[in-house]
């Protein structure tokens, strides 16, 4: 058939169109080898707030979202999710004066019509499809209707609430004046993309910081950025630097002769990145996989992770903010660069030294990392009553790190868990030992004040 | 070496930028202090009231080598050795409203001076509004969808040529990109009637990763006589496959161009690797096809070596072949090998 201008025009955007219809406009749905939640919820578990918990954390690792700001699009959506539902069923109080829901509307219709209403100004897309699929498992009525009514204002004011919060200009990798660059040798400097471990991703350049700004966005349950700010970084020229200086130095180095094989695992598990659900989404999914079984009933689980979701955004915003007030350099930079700057004569330079993982491009204290797992895991502590749990999984997460293919860890306490994730930092070159303490000091603080401060049940 | 051949080289960080607005060794011991470098950027962006302003660039210090040139020993009037520089910046100013919609502006100029070429400037400005649903942007947007759904760049120097419809949409127009879970929709028409439509669609898989898009342009192709003016339709697709530090990419496409009553059918592939080797990343590509039987041959390799912020060593080695008849009316008349080598810095 010979293939005209005008039928070649129309066959070419035909195929176009068909091509991106089945690509898949979606989030994959649970039970999809894509869905994350799939790997740690048993099917009788999957209910509403879950749901809506997998489609953030797909979409975080489809649009490659870096971890701080995926930490603030999963506070947003997971808050309007719970004010919407709780405007229904009244069960707690709330600091917003929203007021009830129309008699009659149905609070789960809420909850994800209210999520989606906000995930989609986070993430700058409509989540058409998702909407239309959650809409049609409800069947039509009025307590739907009200529902929809109800989800969409939930969701308008809480769009309204953080219009101008501080998020846009932070995604700007710009410092803007909103933090001081530190003078002396302890100053933060981009870093290079070499790393020792033979398998991992692609990394950048000497890249520019990271949201330099982020530590300014609006709290979401703190009083304010510094709430839980730790003090000051140790004097290089201290022996107790020297002495975290030459821990990292030789555990952290890739050709380290101290490091076990399960602390090189572990400095690998816990990357969590950089095309995934980011740090703060994998405390959100071993709070999913930890609490499905606790007897939770739906607005109990809203409950939960719009705590969850709000102490993450919380967590970036304390760790951003110490990240850039501090200003503190990367063990990469002291250990090839600067140890002889420090006035410390017990440091030795090692000019050729690699870390075992990649450095990120922001500085080191405090670390975001064991910042979103102190949270995360202190705060799941809180809601289930006990930090004792045993439980397993892979890494959610094996692109980037092929190694990690069939790796099960297995730990007996949250807290255990998230230890383990501050501390494979250290094991993979790219912190010191105090911003990892003190983050989880903040970590933990954070979460123990939203617990006790924030939505309290109604006497 | 043609001076356009470079701008078209970095006009990629216009089009990269402008898209992004809808929408971040032993060797190594080279004491060069980034953090002087960090430090001069700081100024480089600030807020004045709810307005954020960013101001960005690139300077690139160059040494083209004609291979054809420097070994035919033959006094055509064009040096071998070519050195230039090419300086960009962008400048770009955006808000929030209070309905949420970001709004803003960027304007992006470029300088390029070679021996051979003498000085130039070329400027591009655009605007967008970027919603839940999408950015719709206006201006000299033409290369949003190419740069979308394309195969992945070369490293450094490397352009492979030939690697795209020959027609394009050129010029003021508007267009709309937006996201729907792991796929990407772009658009765009100008103010010819010129358009482009494409998608991509990017998610991991297991412990690799995939990428693929497709494009559909109906645009006109001036041919290298500056008088015949094709029309074009071409339809083309891409597909990476990406494992730790490495990206495999395929690439292919069909043209049909027509200009009054000469019509030619083309069609090519084009295949790559990318690797990253510590703070060195390399790429090589190749890329054959034929217009009504007659072929077109590329090659590139590229590196580019990242020391300090900012700043990368480049190179690129690029081949292409071609000499394309049809009719009478010359498609393609390319026969070049060269290397180039520069001294980058973005800022």
């Amino acid at each position: 058939m010979e293939l005209n201008r005008r039928k070649f025009l129309a066959s070419g955007t035909a195929a176009v169109g068909l091509a991106g219809l089945s690509a898949g406009c979606t989030t994959a749905g649970f039970g999809h080898k894509s869905s994350y939640l799939t790997q740690v919820l048993a099917p009788q578990h999957q209910n509403t707030v879950f749901h809506w918990v997998d489609v953030v954390l797909q979409q975080t690792r489809d649009q490659r979202v870096p971890p701080p700001r995926a930490a603030y699009n999963y506070a947003g959506p997971m808050l309007a999710g719970f004010l919407a539902a709780n405007g229904v069923m009244q069960r707690y109080h709330e600091p917003y004066g929203l007021g009830s829901a129309p008699a009659g509307a149905d609070p789960e219709v809420a909850y994800g019509v209210a999520f989606a209403t906000v995930a989609a100004q986070c993430f700058g897309q409509p989540f058409i499809m998702e909407r239309r699929a959650f809409k049609n498992r409800f069947a039509d009525s009025e307590a739907k209707s009200l529902g929809v009514e109800w989800g969409r204002k939930v969701g308008m004011y809480v769009n309204k609430m953080r219009t101008r919060d501080g998020a846009e200009p932070s995604q700007v990798n710009y410092y803007h004046g909103r933090y001081k660059r530190r003078k002396d040798a302890l100053n933060w400097d981009p870093t290079g993309a070499t790393y020792g471990d033979s398998l991992g991703p692609r990394v950048g350049h000497y890249e520019r910081g990271l949201f330099p700004g982020l530590g300014k966005v609006d709290p979401w349950t703190m009083t304010h950025s510094e709430q839980f700010q730790p003090g000051e970084f140790y004097d290089p020229a201290s022996p107790e630097f020297a002495k975290q200086y030459e821990y990292v130095r030789k555990i952290g180095c890739v050709d380290s002769e101290m490091r076990t094989a399960d602390e090189a695992e572990i400095a690998v598990f816990w990357e969590d990145g950089p095309w995934g659900i980011t740090p703060p989404g994998h405390f959100l999914y071993i709070s999913a996989q930890v609490m499905q079984n606790r007897g939770f009933d739906f607005l109990d689980l809203a409950r939960a992770f719009a705590l969850l979701g709000m102490t993450q955004g919380d967590a970036a915003i304390n760790a951003w903010n110490c990240k850039y007030q501090y200003d503190i350099l990367r063990p990469e930079t002291a250990i090839r660069y600067r140890a002889l700057d420090f006035g410390n004569a017990e440091l030795s330079q090692q000019k050729g030294w690699k870390s075992y993982i990649p450095t990120p491009n922001f500085p080191a204290y405090t670390s975001g990392h064991s910042t979103f797992g102190a949270a995360g895991a202190e705060l799941t502590a809180l809601l289930i009553g006990t930090d004792k749990v045993t439980f397993e999984h892979t890494s959610p997460d094996l692109n980037g790190f092929p190694q990690l293919e069939g790796k099960l860890r297995r730990w007996t306490s949250l807290s255990q868990a998230a230890e383990e994730n501050g501390m494979s930092r250290l094991y993979g070159g790219v912190h010191w030992e105090m911003d990892h303490t003190a983050a989880m000091d903040a970590g933990r603080s954070i979460a123990r004040q939203a617990f006790q401060r924030w939505f309290q049940r109604k006497a | 070496m043609m001076m356009t051949k470079s701008t078209q080289r970095l006009a990629f960080i216009a089009s990269v930028s402008l898209a992004a607005l809808a929408a971040p060794v032993a060797a190594q011991d080279v004491a060069i202090s980034s953090e002087r470098l960090a430090n001069l950027e700081e100024p480089l962006a600030t807020e004045v009231g709810p307005i954020t302003v960013e101001f960005s660039g690139l300077i690139d210090a160059r040494v083209d080598y004609d291979f054809e040139d420097g070994m035919s020993g033959l006094d055509d009037g064009d040096d071998a050795v070519n050195p230039g520089i090419i300086g960009n910046f962008e400048f770009n100013a955006s808000t929030q409203l209070p309905n949420r919609w970001n709004v803003g502006v960027a304007y992006f100029g470029q300088y390029e001076r070679d021996e051979m070429f003498g000085g130039e400037y070329t400027d591009r400005v655009a605007g967008f509004i970027q919603g839940t649903y999408g950015t719709a942007l206006g201006g000299e947007v033409m290369d949003i969808v190419r740069e979308e759904t394309r195969r992945v760049r070369g490293i450094g120097n490397a352009n492979l040529a030939f690697d795209d419809a020959l027609g394009a949409a050129k010029g003021w127009g508007g267009g709309y990109v937006s996201q729907f879970g792991p796929t990407r929709v772009s658009a765009i028409v100008n103010k010819d009637g010129d358009y482009d439509l494409g998608f991509m669609y990017q998610r991991p898989s297991g412990s690799s990763g995939y990428r693929y898009g497709m494009r559909f342009t109906d645009a006109t192709y001036l041919a290298p006589d500056g008088l015949t003016e094709f029309e074009s339709n071409a339809l083309m697709g891409t597909f990476e496959y990406l494992y730790s530090r490495s990206i495999y990419n395929l690439g292919g496409g069909v043209e049909s161009l027509e200009a009054g009553p000469v019509t030619a059918k083309r069609w090519f592939v084009s295949g790559g690797w990318q690797r990253q080797w510590g703070a060195i990343t390399t790429s090589v590509e190749g890329h054959y096809g034929q217009i009504e039987g007659q072929e077109e041959k590329s090659a590139a390799f590229g590196l580019d070596y990242g020391f300090a912020r900012g700043m990368t060593i480049n190179l690129g080695v690029n081949h292409s072949d071609a000499q394309v008849v049809v009719d009478g009316i010359t498609i393609l008349d390319e026969k070049e090998t060269t290397a180039t080598t520069s001294l980058r810095f973005g800022f």
